[in-house]
């Protein structure tokens, strides 16, 4: 009873490397409220494709990488991308059946529940501006999803990631 | 059903072989994609329990910092990237601008350098009178300011607070707490420092207020920032304080955090609404917030 062995997971870091530059990359004024949840967009994909290799503990460290680039309190993204990592395990046999276009309204309800929940933590931990919409995060990040699919799919089926 | 209750025994401590066990035992023309299971709960709420810890270890003591430092090397070469094509391009137009641009700007960077150096001049000389008289008058001596000049890499793509990113950091002797200011007034101060880099709050974060007195007449107060690039708030004046449109606001010094002595705003509005307690004051930060690029960290009275 042998494990499979680990093939091309040098695209998972990679794939995280780009989101976090998309993440930091600063953008044009108003913009930056409707910046796309990169980093989430990754971990969905990845608990969706390779749960063996990728989940809650690997979304831990991730975010624990993306608190220090954010500079929020170390384990509050952790947290968070735990539990986006956890939410996607537990849908994930339904979201995997699902056509693209209802997997970005699944990704909407994600994404936006993520975003509401790191609001919910930092406005517990530091003072913050609130009263924004959160929810154009969620909107661009779902109208993404398709092609973020699309096009890590055919990256990781040429790496053979496994 | 003996696999799913091995696995489950397995998986409370080793995640990956527990997942890869059950694979083994479905046929393969499934593919090994049914993860969901009551191991998962148990994993996130461990990895939930961690984080809730490190989140408190974090806000309540400084052990972590060191943790923190070490994670940033990996971030390091990320934000590097990101500052990337503005030192391009920087770079590139000092390399290639043409020769007569060079020599107007030299020329004109001269004729600054005069100007401040007459007025270097004159500060020798008002220096060396104060002391003298601060001498007669037996008060302490003002406490001599280091500088540590930083650039800006970064600005923090979180729209809800304002920080940027220095090149600063831990290896440098940058520590939390310092002022950094810029050409023209005080421009925030250091609240985190990684290894490489350091986090700099604005003055008009919200997370920061500044103890200041206006230049005028000497009256305290505390300025708070709003969130808002262009406007900084007096909290707390009385309707009939002395404050006028126009008034220079100074560091004061007090509570040891800022040093004194840097001008921070200009009062831009007052308004007396007879509901209110207080007036609404509002002032327009000096310090230029939205395109200074280069700027200095104060090391006050400490050695680095």
């Amino acid at each position: 009873m042998k494990a499979k062995p680990a093939h091309g997971l040098w695209l998972i870091g990679l794939s995280f490397f780009v989101a976090f530059y998309l993440a930091a990359l600063s953008l044009p004024g108003r913009f930056e409220i409707a910046r796309p949840d990169w980093v989430g967009l990754m971990i969905i994909f990845w608990v969706l494709i390779v749960p063996e290799r990728f989940g809650i503990l690997m979304a831990f460290l991730v975010g624990l990488f993306y608190d220090t680039l954010m500079g929020t309190t170390l384990g509050l993204y952790g947290l968070v991308f735990a539990a986006l990592a956890y939410t996607v395990l537990l849908l994930s046999v339904r979201l995997r059946m699902y056509p693209l276009g209802q997997q970005a309204l699944a990704i909407f309800c994600l994404i936006g529940a993520t975003h509401m929940l790191s609001q919910w933590l930092k406005t517990a931990l530091m003072s913050v501006v609130s009263g924004e919409i959160h929810i154009w995060p969620a909107l661009t990040s779902a109208l993404l999803w398709p092609w973020v699919y699309g096009l890590l799919q055919a990256l990781q089926l040429r790496a053979r990631v496994q | 059903m003996q696999g799913f209750t091995l696995l489950a025994t397995r998986s409370l401590l080793a995640d990956w072989p527990g997942l890869l066990f059950i694979a083994e035992f479905r046929s393969p023309l499934i593919k090994p994609i049914y993860s969901t299971g009551p191991h998962h709960g148990y994993r996130f709420a461990l990895v939930a329990a961690g984080s809730l810890l490190l989140m408190f270890l974090d806000l309540r003591f400084n052990q972590l910092d060191k943790a923190r430092q070490s994670l940033s090397y990996v971030v390091a070469p990320v934000q590097s990237l990101v500052a990337l094509p503005s030192e391009l391009v920087k770079w590139s137009s000092e390399t290639f601008s043409e020769r007569n641009v060079l020599l107007d700007s030299n020329r004109s960077l001269r004729s600054q350098m005069l100007i401040l150096q007459q007025k270097v001049q004159w500060l020798a000389i008002l220096e060396a009178e104060n002391g003298r008289l601060r001498q007669l008058l037996n008060a302490t001596a003002r406490l001599e300011t280091e500088f540590l000049t930083a650039e800006l890499i970064r600005v923090d793509p979180d729209p809800f607070s304002i920080q940027v990113i220095v090149n600063r950091g831990a290896q440098d002797g940058v520590a939390v707490g310092q002022a950094v200011v810029d050409a023209d007034g005080l421009f925030g101060l250091v609240v985190q420092v990684d290894s490489l880099s350091s986090r700099v709050a604005l003055v008009a974060d919200v997370n920061l207020a500044v103890p200041v007195y206006i230049n005028r007449n000497g009256m305290r107060t505390v300025v708070v920032g709003t969130g808002d690039l262009n406007s900084l708030e007096l909290e707390y004046m009385p309707d009939t304080a002395d404050v006028k449109i126009g008034d220079i606001l100074v560091t004061s010094g007090l509570g040891l955090r800022f040093p004194a002595g840097y001008p921070v705003a200009e009062v831009i509005a007052i308004e007396h609404d007879p509901g209110e307690p207080f007036a609404r004051i509002r002032a327009a930060p000096l310090a230029r917030l939205d395109r200074s690029r280069s700027m200095l960290i104060v090391f006050q009275g400490q050695k680095q």
